[in-house]
Order: structure tokens, then C-alpha cells, then sequence
């Protein structure tokens, strides 16, 4: 109780009188002091974007909504609007405008990536069936699919003989990301697959690929994944570091499931708790870095 | 007057009565939708579900039920699994994607399977016609008949409803009517016969779960046969000398064997000595011996073994054991195992045979072999801590 109080009692009063004092003394706005005290990546820009948030200067909290293109003007209007001069504080521009990109990008990036998932999956499409196709030769490259409808779908961890189906829940994303990773990291993929054959170890590929899917797309959406593109990304993050990210899970996660050795494929869901937990562990350190450490990277 | 206040006590009675516990089995194919089903009871939005991989677990309270749901995966090589999740259910749940025509067969074999299970036979069903707001829906009737559901419900005494409904309709208060009837109606039954149902549940489970153990050695022991297999093939690629070690390790696993056939390796003296010896003592050497070894030979399959459950294992499975062991032990001859040249032959185990003698073994004369199979068993296997280890002479008692 005394905790919400002094919270109110700070983000209401006391943190603008802490800033006018701060800013009288140094002669540097709260901006200046976050973008010079802290080196880029997810401190710097969590911290500006926090401070941004809760301005009350219309100015400041716009800059947050703006399109990629209106960032620059953004972030000469905020300067003028804190009085900066740029002659004085010539690194500041640039080091603003880095965090507006990433913290705009964030949304826009969900966006994208909700587009992305809404569409479904659908046999009329070619450039979906080509994909699905694509995947599997990438996968399986000795075999060859005797029909669209087969079987053999079984063989890289789809749960009937039509894929279509599995796609349901995170539509043509949980697809795409199965692609990516086989295309990206063709050997490691390769790897995880044969990992997941394994006659006791084994999972189902597919259909696990497609729930480490949902989780990178939940954490994105809670905002979690924030800090880990702060991190990598000078700038907006595009769906490709999204599915780069997705690659980052499926590879540890099978990691994880070779390490823990579970009993059978029944106890998925407490392992992906479990694992779940740990990547979220990982994205609260402030340097966390969740990107795949492979040899094969383009 | 008197009835009144009966009355009252009864609903008392029954208000005061703690909640029940039911365990319910979700199935049915893949994407037929089952977790959207469950999540909408939940209180979910049960759009945007991904493949449920394994099973998801879900608590929740019913009226006067506390239920646990067990969601099972549809896909197809995760359906062997489903039974072994039978044995815990008061009732089941059938999903079935009503709009899904080409795979109805696929669907029919299923729910054959589902339901001529002897651990399912006699459990009422709740069939749940789901989606039936997509276009060319098959209705109710359609899919008694298309499943032949009424022949396979009379033959296998099970209590059967079907509701078409759709899961995706809503979630929470507003979820699917027919699939809050449905779910009441499978409630309602489950409660009717509650205490027979809890007892064939309780069996079941036990049951299953001494299945379980039994399977889970089975498997250590094809591992570790494997294992020996290879051990043996390398050992002889390399051209090790085995003769000396072959006749250690030919008393030493096989207790059945001929005394002459011990005692041309023992040492003679050796052999008297142990001879005099209690049964149990010699025995517990025995097993720290073997438990060296085996450590050496298995780390990884050390964990998953526990004590068993002697009470557990039918005389059949013994007779099975018997014959596999045997088998193994001709492979064992030609093993080479490192670690007995150093140990040398003051290690060597005691002959066996010398424990028939035992009084209490000789009560049951007939059984006694089987018993001591197990002991010998017990030596193909990693070992819990000794203090853990079940006492072999139980064994013989409850045999």
C-alpha cells in the first residue's frame, strides 16, 4: 500500500521536480543524461523510451506514435522543444533518433507480424504450397514426397497427412519461420530434425516448431522481446530478425529437450513451460542477446 | 414434521459433501478441436489455437466436480499414447470435426479403438459434433450412422450422448449451450455411479502403473543387451584375450547353473567358506558387486530405476523374465568387462545355487526358481543405494 502511494507520489510529483533540479544544475535535459550516460542498446533505450512515456509534452509523447519517416523531424522538434542545441550535444541527434527507431519499430514490427499470422494458410495458393514444398526439400533432401497428401508428412513432425491443418493458430507465420530456419541454418535444422526422430527423445518437428512460434509471437506481443532488439537492432527491427529469433528458440529448445531428457513426447507442455521461463529469465538481463551462435550465418 | 427436518439434514448432507473429483480424457483427431473446446469452457478465447503437442492439463471447478481435463494431442502417432491415460478417467470427451468428410473412416477406426478399449468399456462418452458452423457440416444423424456410434455403444455398454456444436462460438458464459449440456449431462452420469466408477479408476491406475514399472525395466533390459552386444563385438574386434574372464563371468550372472560349473573356477576353499554362509549377506555381496559393475556399464538408465513392486508383476511376466534372462546370459559369456581382470577372483561372486538350501526359500519349492530370477534381474540392472533396495527375501514370501 505504502509501495502505490510513493509510486504515485513519485511518477506525479516528485520525479518532475528531481528533473527540473537536475536539468537547472546540469544545464542537460533527462533525455541528454540518458543518451550520453548509457551506451546503445536496451538500457539507453529502455530508459528513453520510459521517459518519453510519460512526458507530458505532446511533442515527446507523439514522437512515440510516428511513422519511420517523421522520426527525423521527430527528433529535431523534440531538440528544439528542450531547447538542445546541436552544436553543443552533437551526438545526441543521432543517438535519439536510433531510439525512436527502435522503440516505433517494436510496434510496427508486431504489427507485421500479426499480419503475417492472420493469414491463412491455404492449398490455393501457390507460394504457399510452393513453400511447403520448399521446406520439405530443405528438410528432407534424399526424399522425395510421393504426393502433397502423404504419410510422409509424418516424418518431419506434422501430425497428419495434410500439413494444412497444423498451420492453424499462428497461419502462414509458423510456416514461414519453418522455412526460414531450414533455409538459414540448413545444417543446424537438419540437426534439430534428426534430434527430433530420435526413437526416445524424439518430438514432433513441425508442430513443436509451430508452438516455439507461438511463444516468440507471445513475447513479442507482451513487449518482452523488447530489450533482446534494443540489443541487436540499430534501428527497426524487420520480420527477418523476428524469424532470426524463432530460429534462436527452436535451437535451444531442442537443446534443452535433448539435455533434460524427458520421458516422452506427453510431457512437451512442462518442458516448454520450463523452457519458456528461462528465455524470459534471459530477457531480463539488460545485455541479453538472443541470437543464434552458428557458423553458418549469411 | 419429521420428514421435513430428514429432508433438511439430507440436503445438508449433500451440501456439506466435498466437492467431487473427476478426471475427464479429451480425444479425438487432430484439429478436430479439442483444446478449443476445453479453452472455452475455461473461460478462453479458444481462436488461434496451435497444435497441441503431448497433452495440456486442465483444472477446473464444475458445479459440484472439481475436473481435471486431460487434452490429448489428436495427431496420429501421438494417438498409441492416449491409453495410457484411460485408466485415470471417470469419463471421456470425443471430439469430432463434423466438417471433415474425407477423413470419417480415419475417424471411425479411432473412435472404435477409443472405445472398445477395456479401460474405456463401460465409461460414459460425450460425443461433441464440433464445428458445425462451417458449410457442409455433417449433422447429428449423420454421424451416428457414418461412425455406426449406436452398434458401437451397445457392444461396449457405454453411456453415450452426441451434441452438435461449434467451440469457437464463444468462450466463457457465452460458450457453445450444447456443449455446457454435453459436459452437465457427462457430470451427471459420472456422479450417478461415482463410487464404481472411483474403484475401476483406483484399480486401473494401480494397475497401469505396475505395468509401467514392469515395461520400464523390460526396456532397461533390451538396453542394456544391446549394450552388452556391443561391448561384446568391440571386445572381440579388438582381439582381447577372453578366455580367463569367460569363466568369471559365467557363474557370475547365472544362477542356475551347474555347481561343477562353479566350483572349476572357484577356488575350492572359497567355495566352502561362502557355503557356510547366511543366505542374505552373501547375497548383499553379491549385489554390491554387480552394482560396481553395472555402474560402470550404464550411468544414464541409473535414474529411472526404482525400487519395483514385487506385488506387481504376474507370475506370467516372471515366466517371460525367466526366459529373457536366460537368453542373456548365453550373450554374457562372451562379454568382457575390464573391470573383473582387476578386481580378480576374491571378488568373484558366491555360487547361487547354495541359497535354495535356505529354509524359507524352501517353503515354496516351485516358486523358488522364478524368485531367484528376479534376483538375477536385479543384477542386470543399475541399482538404487543399497539402504533403498527392496530385500530380496520379501521377494520369496510374496512368490
Amino acid at each position: 500500500m505504502l509501495g502505490y502511494i510513493w509510486q504515485y507520489v513519485y511518477t506525479s510529483f516528485l520525479r518532475y521536480w528531481l528533473k527540473w533540479f537536475i536539468r537547472q544544475a546540469t544545464g542537460t535535459c533527462e533525455l541528454q543524461r540518458i543518451c550520453s550516460g548509457n551506451k546503445p542498446g536496451a538500457t539507453r533505450t529502455s530508459k528513453a523510451e520510459y521517459s518519453l512515456r510519460s512526458s507530458k509534452n505532446k511533442v515527446l509523447r507523439g514522437a512515440l506514435e510516428a511513422s519511420k519517416d517523421q522520426l527525423e523531424k521527430c527528433a529535431d522538434q523534440i531538440m528544439k522543444e528542450k531547447n538542445v542545441k546541436p552544436q553543443k550535444d552533437p551526438l545526441f541527434k543521432e543517438s535519439l533518433h536510433i531510439c525512436l527507431l527502435q522503440i516505433t519499430g517494436n510496434s510496427s514490427l508486431y504489427v507485421s507480424v500479426e499480419n503475417m499470422r492472420k493469414e491463412v494458410f491455404s492449398s490455393e495458393n501457390h507460394e504457399h504450397e510452393a513453400m511447403l514444398l520448399k521446406l520439405w526439400d530443405l528438410l528432407m533432401p534424399t526424399v522425395k514426397l510421393d504426393s502433397r497428401i502423404t504419410k510422409q508428412w509424418g516424418d518431419i513432425g506434422f501430425q497428419g497427412d495434410d500439413p494444412k491443418t497444423d498451420f492453424r493458430g499462428m497461419g502462414l507465420l509458423g510456416l514461414i519461420n519453418l522455412v526460414f530456419f531450414s533455409e538459414n541454418y540448413t545444417e543446424e535444422a537438419r540437426q534439430v530434425l534428426s534430434h527430433a526422430n530420435h526413437p526416445k527423445l524424439g518430438y514432433s518437428y513441425a508442430i513443436v516448431g509451430i508452438n516455439l512460434t507461438e511463444m516468440a509471437y507471445s513475447l513479442l506481443k507482451s513487449g518482452e522481446l523488447k530489450p533482446h532488439f534494443y540489443n541487436t537492432v540499430p534501428g527497426t527491427p524487420e520480420l527477418r530478425q523476428f524469424h532470426q529469433l524463432y530460429c534462436y528458440l527452436a535451437y535451444e529448445f531442442d537443446k534443452f529437450w535433448v539435455a533434460e531428457e524427458p520421458e516422452s513426447i506427453m510431457q512437451f507442455n512442462q518442458y516448454r513451460e520450463k523452457f519458456h521461463t528461462i528465455v524470459k529469465t534471459n530477457l531480463q538481463d539488460p545485455d541479453v542477446n538472443l541470437t543464434l551462435s552458428a557458423c553458418s550465418k549469411k | 414434521m419429521f420428514s421435513l427436518m430428514a429432508n433438511c439434514c439430507n440436503w445438508l448432507k449433500r451440501w456439506r459433501e466435498p466437492a467431487r473429483k473427476v478426471t475427464l480424457v479429451m480425444v479425438g483427431l487432430d484439429n478436430a478441436g479439442k483444446t478449443a473446446t476445453v479453452r472455452g469452457i475455461q473461460g478462453e478465447n479458444p481462436q488461434d489455437v496451435a497444435p497441441t503437442v503431448g497433452f495440456s492439463k486442465v483444472d477446473l471447478k464444475q458445479g459440484k466436480f472439481e475436473v481435471t481435463i486431460f487434452d490429448l494431442g489428436g495427431g496420429k502417432r501421438i494417438r498409441g499414447i492416449w491409453k495410457n491415460y484411460y485408466s485415470e478417467s471417470h469419463g471421456v470427451v470425443f471430439v469430432v470435426d463434423s466438417s471433415d468428410v474425407q477423413r470419417i473412416q480415419e475417424l471411425r477406426e479411432t473412435m472404435a479403438e477409443v472405445l472398445q478399449h477395456p479401460r474405456i468399456a463401460g465409461k460414459p462418452v460425450l460425443v461433441l459434433a464440433n464445428k458445425q458452423d462451417q458449410e457442409g457440416a455433417l449433422a447429428e444423424a449423420d454421424i451416428i450412422e457414418n461412425l455406426s456410434l449406436e452398434k458401437l455403444v451397445n457392444e461396449n455398454k457405454c453411456l453415450c450422448q452426441i451434441e452438435p456444436c461449434s467451440a469457437v462460438l464463444g468462450y466463457g458464459k457465452k460458450v457453445d449451450k450444447s456443449i455446457k449440456k454435453g459436459l452437465k449431462w457427462l457430470l451427471n452420469n459420472i456422479a450417478k455411479d461415482y463410487e464404481a466408477i472411483t474403484e475401476r479408476v483406483q484399480k486401473d491406475t494401480a494397475e497401469q502403473r505396475a505395468q509401467e514399472e514392469q515395461d520400464k525395466k523390460e526396456r532397461a533390459e533390451r538396453v542394456r543387451r544391446i549394450r552388452q552386444e556391443r561391448e561384446r563385438e568391440e571386445a572381440e574386434r579388438e582381439g582381447r584375450p577372453i578366455e580367463e574372464e569367460e569363466l568369471d563371468e559365467e557363474i557370475n550372472p547365472n544362477p542356475f547353473q551347474p555347481i561343477s560349473n562353479v566350483i572349476s573356477v572357484n577356488d575350492g576353499k572359497e567355495l566352502e567358506r561362502k557355503e557356510v554362509r547366511t543366505n542374505s549377506p552373501k547375497r548383499d555381496a553379491d549385489h554390491e558387486e554387480e552394482e560396481d559393475e553395472d555402474e560402470n556399464d550404464e550411468e544414464p538408465n541409473d535414474t529411472r530405476q526404482t525400487p519395483e513392486n514385487p506385488t506387481a508383476a504376474s507370475t506370467g511376466d516372471q515366466e517371460r523374465k525367466k526366459t529373457t534372462t536366460r537368453k542373456l546370459h548365453l550373450k554374457r559369456k562372451h562379454r568382457v568387462d575390464p573391470l573383473r581382470t582387476e578386481e580378480g577372483p576374491a571378488e568373484s561372486p558366491p555360487p547361487r545355487p547354495v541359497g535354495w538350501a535356505t529354509p524359507k526359500a524352501s517353503r515354496l519349492p516351485k516358486l523358488e526358481p522364478l524368485g531367484d530370477s528376479r534376483h538375477s534381474e536385479f543384477h542386470k540392472k543399475p541399482l538404487p543405494p543399497l539402504a533403498k533396495r527392496p530385500n530380496g527375501d520379501s521377494h520369496d514370501i510374496v512368490f
